[in-house]
């Protein structure tokens, strides 16, 4: 790769129009925010994938065909639309079409197995699912809602397109802010996700306020190599049509092309997790010739450390680094502007714009700068809460009953410096992140006990020396035990290792001693 | 399975594809059929891999085989680099 000699000063992106029109207050909802950008600017490239790219005026379309289709069948306003479609330039309509139309998308993993469906699907409660191909059988088989084969359902939409337009609108009167907008299901400290549930008024916000520290300019391409059922994937849809820039849209089974993918593509923005960041690193390292014209990575997820940061910016001169913290269930909370570590290295920034970061001590009072606490936030970015689950959400969603202002609760723990800037340090109990990928011991623990001949398990999250370990009670092989769990989890999180133990350890008061479990899984490698 | 003779691959290979498994996998048997993605490589996994076998034998894998399939089997991902060590020797 060539480096640069000298690196070019970094300038503040040149404040587009488009980004001030669409930070006008009348644009409050998902819809508006796609018909500002194809107003402003009808032919140029919107979404793209290997099949091709699509204008906004093209986009627009599609998402309004498709918003037709679902009045077609039926869907009311506030209902569930699930579709689990993968990385591909359709879902933007899908994604588009389905707020335009009043109800709300539930966007699925293709990784997802059996186990959770059942549950995700029985929870959500869907009017209808849209799969692709042998998927349909699956998603048959655990849900009485209709469930449509993608094909099908696009060959339709490309009628309802080429069809002249209907006299009134197919959704009657417009979308409002908070008319319900996306379920988006994330593990939590119970064995099966649940659903993070956004009207249209934070998911707007979210994206208004992460773009005036990002800067997406109108003529970026921005790749979307992370799955958009995740919200950091989903969201670059969101914030590319803010700015009325590109998004590329890849799957994980091309990630060997990645370096070709960017430079044929022109990239310029590279939303990244750590372990991305790596394959992009190593395949970097085989390339000759100019770097791809990237000019800015993303990270959230897990901590970029300073080696990593220097390496990319080394092998993509030109690129700045931006790492970010956030959660789900407010979508971001902190962003460190681009090349802000130099100045501020471990930070992951300052709260969004119009919002609050807080570290509180166990009475949920704030604790002085440089002490460690839990991080809390508030903001019109915190979303409404999670899907028919109250409990949990009173636990994180904290309404004070004086003010009525919502407290969100994170559960992740770290400090801020004197300038409000965040520092991440961990959690205290069964959550972490994996490969980028939010998982929780008891949700691993729960499908390896689902496996016919496992009585007991324990599941110790990868620390320094050790990857993701299980340590099962069962006459079955480690081997089987893996292959097992990797039929009910996503890749992410099943375990690198399995170990067989006649018993698990336990504490005097009879819990399961997953101190001595750690200590284990660091001593055996 | 394709019709031509398959070569065998050398203990270099077969050590490089070992080390890059899980290590709920490390015991298992390599045969040309083996399920690669099922027994745990993934992407990272899979370009870690890549690069190392490059650096081994000295070759490039041109970015048409830069795909599921080559890096779906042991065997598949032989035939691949075999190609690139006979056109690099042919080339020499």
């Amino acid at each position: 790769m060539v480096t640069a000699i000298e690196r070019p000063a970094v300038t503040a992106p040149a404040v587009e129009p488009l980004v001030l029109a669409a930070a006008d207050a009348a644009v409050r909802t998902v819809p508006e925010l796609l018909a500002a950008a194809t107003a402003a600017r009808p032919d140029a490239p919107a979404v793209a994938d290997g099949s091709g790219v699509w204008t906004y005026t093209e986009l627009s379309d599609h998402a309004r065909a498709f918003a037709d289709w679902l009045a077609e069948q039926g869907v009311a306003r506030g209902e569930r639309v699930l579709v689990r479609v993968g990385n591909r330039r359709e879902f933007a309509a899908l994604l588009f079409g389905t707020l335009l139309h009043g109800a709300a998308l539930v966007p699925v993993n293709p990784a997802m197995k059996r186990f959770h469906l059942t549950t995700v699907t029985a929870d959500c409660d869907p009017a209808l699912v849209v799969a692709q191909g042998e998927d349909t059988v699956l998603l048959g088989s655990l849900t009485d809602r209709p469930v449509h084969e993608f094909g099908e359902v696009w060959r339709r939409v490309e009628e309802l397109r080429a069809a002249p337009p209907a006299a009134e609108p197919s959704a009657g009167t417009a979308v409002g802010p908070d008319d319900l907008a996306l379920l988006i299901y994330t593990s939590g400290s119970t064995s099966a996700p649940k659903a993070v549930v956004s009207t249209h008024a934070p998911v707007v916000f979210a994206t208004r306020s992460i773009a005036q520290r990002l800067g997406y300019r109108a003529d970026d391409v921005v790749l979307v190599a992370i799955p958009v059922s995740f919200d950091y994937g989903l969201y670059q849809l969101f914030l590319s049509v803010l700015a009325g820039a590109q998004v590329l849209l890849t799957e994980p089974d091309r990630h060997l092309r990645l370096i070709g993918t960017l430079q044929r593509h022109r990239v310029t923005v590279v939303p990244v997790v750590p372990s991305l960041a790596e394959m992009l690193l190593r395949l970097a390292g085989r390339e000759q010739g100019e770097a791809p014209p990237v000019r800015l990575f993303t990270n959230t997820g897990a901590a970029l450390t300073p080696p990593v940061i220097e390496a990319l910016r080394s092998s993509f001169p030109g690129a700045e680094v931006s790492p970010m913290f956030g959660t789900t269930e407010c979508k971001r909370i902190t962003v460190l502007e681009p090349g802000g570590h130099v100045a501020k290295p471990g930070s992951v920034g300052r709260a969004l714009p119009g919002t609050e970061v807080l570290v509180l001590d166990e009475e949920g009072r704030p604790v002085p700068a440089g002490a460690i606490g839990e991080i809390a936030a508030r903001g019109p970015h915190v979303m409404t809460g999670y899907w028919r689950a109250p409990e949990i959400t009173a636990q994180r969603f904290r309404r004070d009953p004086v003010t009525g202002v919502v407290t969100l609760h994170t559960g992740d723990y770290g400090r801020l410096d004197e300038d409000g800037h965040l520092y991440f340090q961990g959690r205290r109990d069964d959550l972490f992140k994996r490969r980028g990928v939010r998982m929780s011991s008891l949700e691993i623990e729960a499908a390896a006990l689902d496996i016919d001949g496992v009585t007991a398990a324990a599941a110790v999250p990868p620390e320094e020396g050790h990857d993701l370990i299980l340590f099962a009670v069962t006459d079955r092989t480690p081997e089987e035990v893996i292959e097992l769990l990797a039929e009910r989890l996503e890749g992410a999180k099943v375990p690198a290792e399995c170990r067989v133990l006649a018993a698990l350890p336990l504490t005097p008061n009879g819990k399961t001693d997953r101190q001595l479990l750690r200590q284990q899984a660091a001593s055996q490698n | 399975m394709n019709g031509h003779l398959q070569v065998q691959w050398d203990a270099r290979f077969a050590q490089l594809l070992g080390d890059a498994l899980p290590a709920s996998a490390r015991g298992a048997e390599l045969t040309p059929d083996y399920d690669l993605k099922k027994a745990g490589l993934d992407s990272l996994a899979s370009i870690e891999l890549l690069v190392r076998l490059e650096s081994e034998y000295r070759v490039e894998f041109p970015e048409e085989t830069l795909n599921g399939v080559t890096f779906g089997t042991p065997g598949a991902l032989w035939r691949v680099l075999d190609e690139q060590r006979s056109s690099s020797r042919l080339a020499a």
